[in-house]
């Protein structure tokens, strides 16, 4: 294993050029490849007028997605990844960034509102570097303590939080997160130095996700993965995706898309390993996504601010096994702070945890002011900071109902009651849907003339719920009396 | 068309509207949905966790297996008459 807390360490850590890192069909990209679109990036970057010192990579594609990033590696400017790519979020990052550029990956690709908001440049297309080298002689050194990436959440305070994240800590966490994963599995993962080598991924998350940048993008640059570019979205996209990959392979999901992939009843080619994230995963489904896809399925946790710190296998135990380096400890408040290894600083983490010896640990659930909608995360305060700021707006709160669906699993949404006279609920939604990612969009809206206050005018959850409750009704008598 | 297409996509839209409403918990009553309202953006609001449950109650009850390499994915979630449509021609039960 590479150590990383050297001075340098190589882009693609086993120094090799003739790797491939892509594939498309029987298409595919090594990393000498990558390196030569990249290098012709940054060329058309240095032809802008004025400096570049950041880069948001809005890259749909993941070949293009990795251009974007190895190019501002290169250039030693940092990739800002935004929580969501609504116009506010944007704004808010160019205006805090200067000389930043954005990356996408065609213009039809790009929305209009973005595209006004500031400069922005085509990746180009990956292509075949011919020669194969074309003048990339060997695998470029970066520096471990260069900043190649500023990760956003949405903080606490109506202004989402950067997290930054150095070349070494990157690296170190990709080589840990894979020698976690393999060593659970010494028997069937035919691992090389604890790492991926050989093994195909195919991810159903975003690269600009913190699980999708570590699990897809690092896993294939520093892990020796190959990655396929696809980025599947219905059940019977991600069968197919799956089928036009060599064995073996690995399926980098969620909790919300495994949920679908399994309940559409789609026929599913075999797939060796299923990797899981942002959310637990329901024991029953872990059972079920092993047996339909007759793989070993772990699990991650992990966070922005960590990046991932422990796996399991939910088929074997609850319990959570942390990676090598990182510690926990909990606080005489009862928080638990995560540091050491990769972890950049010691991190409170938004969760309950027990934490138990030999570095295991149990998940009780989420801490009070976190929600979590089909694997996106956002805090109580920051909804209700971005609803308060808008324009009208006297008062409001977001609040998960206690209500749950027909088949308790969907994507529960956040319910919102707003006291805002003249606004109408539309015109809420959509000064929203300019900052928030649309997950946290609130379903239902209530707009009310007066907050459901108690004696002491604090806002209970029971009064919020039983206001649900009545709108629900008053929903039904509508619907009977029609 | 014929009269009697028309009449299957007429018949299946209080059902489908009703399988949306209940499926995505939304605000308004089957009723409520204008079927050529677009289900998207500034008309009923759906986004892109919906259009995966929309794929799941159209693969549970009529037996369509969405793609989206399909160049008509854009027409078919147009509106919610479009939704039904596109489910008469093609359901497979």
């Amino acid at each position: 294993m590479i150590d990383a807390t050297s001075d340098s360490i190589p882009l693609a850590p086993d120094g090799n050029l003739h790797r491939v890192l892509l594939l498309d069909g029987d298409n595919q990209w090594t990393v000498a490849d990558v390196l030569a679109s990249a290098r012709e990036l940054q060329q058309a970057l240095g032809a802008l007028p004025g400096p570049v010192t950041h880069l948001i990579n809005l890259a749909g594609r993941r070949d293009q997605f990795l251009v974007g990033l190895v190019a501002g590696i290169l250039g030693a400017q940092v990739s800002l990844m935004p929580s969501t790519r609504s116009r506010g979020a944007i704004e808010d990052l160019l205006a805090d960034h200067p000389d930043t550029v954005i990356l996408h990956d065609s213009d039809q690709s790009l929305e209009p509102a973005l595209a006004a908001c500031g400069p922005h440049l085509t990746i180009p297309p990956l292509r075949t570097a011919k020669p194969p080298s074309e003048g990339v002689a060997q695998v470029p050194r970066i520096a471990a303590d260069q900043l190649v990436a500023r990760v956003f959440t949405s903080g606490t305070t109506g202004k989402p939080k950067g997290h930054d994240k150095h070349w070494g800590r990157l690296v170190a966490n990709t080589q840990v997160a894979a020698s976690a994963l393999t060593t659970r599995n010494r028997d069937t993962i035919k691992a090389n130095r604890g790492q991926l080598d050989g093994i195909h991924l195919l991810g159903t998350v975003p690269s600009q996700h913190m699980y999708g940048f570590e699990s897809l993008i690092l896993a294939a640059l520093c892990g020796g993965a190959t990655l396929s570019v696809d980025q599947p979205f219905f059940p019977g996209d991600i069968a197919a995706s799956l089928a036009r990959l060599p064995s073996p392979r690995m399926l980098v999901t969620t909790p919300y898309h495994l949920h679908h992939l399994l309940a559409s009843e789609c026929a599913l080619p075999p797939c060796e390993y299923i990797l899981c994230a942002t959310a637990p995963l329901d024991p029953g489904l872990a059972t079920q996504a092993e047996q339909a896809l007759g793989g070993v399925l772990q699990e991650i946790y992990g966070s922005t601010e960590t990046g991932q710190i422990a796996v399991r296998q939910p088929t074997e135990g609850a319990d959570w096994q942390l990676m090598d380096g990182v510690r926990l400890e909990e606080t005489a408040s009862g928080e638990v702070i995560a540091s050491g290894g990769h972890v950049e600083h010691p991190v409170s983490l938004a969760d309950c945890i027990q934490v138990m010896d030999e570095g295991r640990f149990r998940l009780i659930g989420r801490l009070a002011n976190q929600v979590n909608i089909a694997g996106k995360r956002s805090s109580i305060e920051y909804l209700n900071a971005t609803l308060q700021a808008i324009d009208g707006v006297e008062d409001g709160v977001f609040f998960r109902p206690r209500s749950t669906g027909s088949d308790g699993r969907q994507p529960k949404r956040l319910a919102a009651v707003v006291r805002g006279p003249g606004l109408t609920a539309d015109s809420i939604r959509r000064a929203l849907r300019e900052r928030l990612d649309p997950f946290f969009l609130p379903r239902p809206l209530l707009l009310v003339e007066q907050m459901p206050v108690n004696a002491t005018g604090k806002i209970t959850r029971d009064a919020l719920d039983s206001l649900l409750t009545d709108s629900n009704d008053s929903d039904h008598q509508r619907r009977d009396a029609s | 068309m014929t009269e009697s297409h028309d009449n299957t996509i007429d018949a299946l839209i209080p059902e489908v509207a009703a399988e949306l409403v209940e499926a995505l918990n939304l605000d308004e009553t089957p009723e409520e949905i204008d079927p050529d309202e677009p289900l998207f953006g500034d008309g009923l609001g759906l986004d892109s966790i919906d259009v995966l449950e929309i794929a799941l109650v159209v693969s549970r009850r009529y037996g369509l297996n969405l793609r989206s390499d399909d160049d008509r994915n854009e027409q078919i979630f147009a509106s919610l008459r479009d939704l039904c449509r596109f489910i008469a021609e093609n359901r497979t039960k």
